[in-house]
């Protein structure tokens, strides 16, 4: 028993040993990104203070460059956006509250699905941007998105991933069978929009029946290329765009779009928003040339 | 569609779930019990400092801790290509990985009730039994362990309960795959966002049942 016990500590020290060390590494990554957060937050408060300080002492107007924007309260707008679109929007939310100072963007990123349920059940969202019409679409049927405020904003595409380091022969969809040769990650397909797609590709090249009990599905998008990053799957299916934000992970190849329905992110103003006028303008900057080059940059397209 | 309960895809999950927590529990109470009797029984100064380790996983968020089992078993790893070597196959996606992540959980909870059990032991009564000639186990078979036993059995009540509720982390290094790996906590949150919501019921109703149960039996022991 002493030998036992003595063993049993030791392999439980080992491994909340290294528990703590991966623990310290996560914490860093993490921490900047809420610190940055926090700041800009009371940054845009101090903002918001100084700016009715100044309107109340200084009637004279002319000492403001643009008193329209100025003078403005403080709006906070949230937007609950699919994950896959977070780089873009992270790079469009610093652009456009520049240029609308008195707009403060806070994100909610997630699956569709989820993004979905939360504003059926009232969560205080101002805009939508789904990676899938269907989506946008239940909404739009419920009055919980304004019908003369939703269009297809951007499109995708759907493309195999494989380890930055792999060496596997994979160049098209029948690479991918017979059973066991590999381990395949998709978006769980009732909930997932890249998994829906995943699934249509590979019906279409008669492998979901034979591979369907072998697939991972993973909770998101970003979870699949996690899978796929760390060696944990040999291929996942991906949008375009996660794929070129991975630099563990390479693109194997593109999977033929006429396999699967066309990928059309809809945005939509929830009908519920407090900041109606706002959240309008967001929606009609984000359909602009310039947003829509940001989104390029990301490996987006305009839907035809 | 989502009002009606698809009965052949009820059960999976939950025989699962119930066959990981088992097992897993089975594993956490053993192991659990022995770290908790060899530092009770400790007078060295590092006790404190590996007593704080093991309570990690109970703060740390069961993703990250999901995230770093990915990392450490996975097939980069040493110990992933080891036991690759070793099954033939790699631990990740599998119902073992489900096992280990409800026992990396589960441990600080039966590591805690069962200290609490041995601290609560006369030291006196052991000292007897040892002078009388008892040998390190003969103490803890017939000395300790029966007098901490309300505490084994909360312990084990704590771990089974902790495992059977386990997400974050099995999703993580089990993944999600229908019939192999999904528990019934990640069939739930599945059906729940694909807008099955008589299923989620259906597991929900499931999952208080067998708590209720073991409560019931636990608490008809005292």
């Amino acid at each position: 028993m002493l030998m036992k016990s003595h063993k049993a500590i030791v392999l439980s020290l080992m491994l909340i040993l290294m528990l703590l060390l991966a623990a310290c590494g996560s914490n860093s990554d993490k921490s900047p990104d809420t610190e940055s957060n926090s700041s800009s937050v009371s940054l845009a408060a101090d903002t918001a203070d100084s700016t009715k300080d100044d309107v109340s002492d200084t009637p004279a107007a002319e000492q403001q460059p643009d008193p329209a924007n100025q003078s403005k309260p403080l709006v906070e707008l949230t937007v609950s956006a699919a994950a896959s679109l977070t780089d873009a929007l992270k790079e469009l939310e610093m652009n456009y509250e520049q240029q609308n100072p008195n707009i403060e963007l806070t994100f909610n990123f997630g699956a569709s699905g989820a993004l979905q349920k939360q504003i059926e059940q009232g969560a205080p969202a101002d805009l939508f941007l789904s990676a899938s019409p269907k989506n946008m679409n239940a909404l739009v049927d419920q009055s919980l998105i304004e019908a003369d405020h939703h269009a297809d904003l951007l499109a995708n595409k759907l493309v195999a991933v494989v380890p930055a380091d792999s060496s596997a022969a994979i160049d098209a969809m029948d690479d991918l069978g017979p059973k066991d040769l590999y381990r395949i990650a998709i978006g769980i397909p009732e909930s997932v929009p890249a998994g829906q797609y995943a699934q249509e590709a590979l019906t279409k090249a008669n492998l979901w029946g034979t591979l369907k009990s072998d697939i991972v599905q993973g909770k998101d998008v970003r979870q699949v290329l996690q899978y796929v990053e760390t060696g944990n799957a040999d291929v996942g299916f991906v949008y375009k765009t996660d794929a070129l934000s991975s630099t563990k992970s390479k693109v194997a190849f593109e999977v033929d779009p006429a396999s699967y329905s066309p990928i059309v992110y809809p945005a939509g103003v929830v009908a519920s928003t407090k900041h109606a006028e706002e959240a309008e303008a967001l929606y009609t900057y984000l359909q602009t040339d310039e947003a829509i080059a940001i989104f390029e940059k990301y490996g987006f397209s305009v839907p035809n | 569609m989502p009002f009606s309960i698809d009965w052949t895809a009820l059960w999976p999950p939950i025989r699962l779930s119930l066959q990981v927590t088992f097992l897993s529990s089975l594993i956490v109470i053993a192991l659990g019990t022995a770290a908790a009797w060899r530092l009770s029984r400790s007078k060295r100064k590092g006790r404190i400092v590996i007593e704080t380790l093991f309570m990690l996983p109970l703060v740390l968020p069961p993703t990250v801790v999901g995230f770093i089992l990915l990392v450490l078993l996975g097939r980069r790893s040493t110990v992933g290509r080891f036991i690759e070597w070793l099954f033939g196959a790699p631990v990740v996606f599998t119902w073992w990985a489900a096992v280990i992540a409800t026992f990396v959980v589960a441990f600080p909870l039966v590591y805690q009730a069962m200290r609490a059990g041995f601290d609560s032991v006369d030291p006196e009564l052991e000292a007897a039994a040892r002078a009388s000639g008892a040998s390190e186990w003969q103490v803890l078979r017939y000395i300790s362990l029966p007098l901490a036993s309300r505490s084994l059995v909360t312990a084990y009540i704590l771990g089974f309960a902790r495992g059977l509720g386990e997400f974050g982390a099995t999703l993580m290094i089990a993944g999600n795959i229908p019939g192999r790996t999904q528990t019934v906590p990640t069939a739930i949150y599945v059906a729940v966002d694909a807008g099955h919501n008589s299923m989620a019921w259906a597991w929900t109703i499931s999952m208080i049942v067998f708590s209720f149960l073991m409560l019931l039996i636990a608490r008809k022991r005292y």
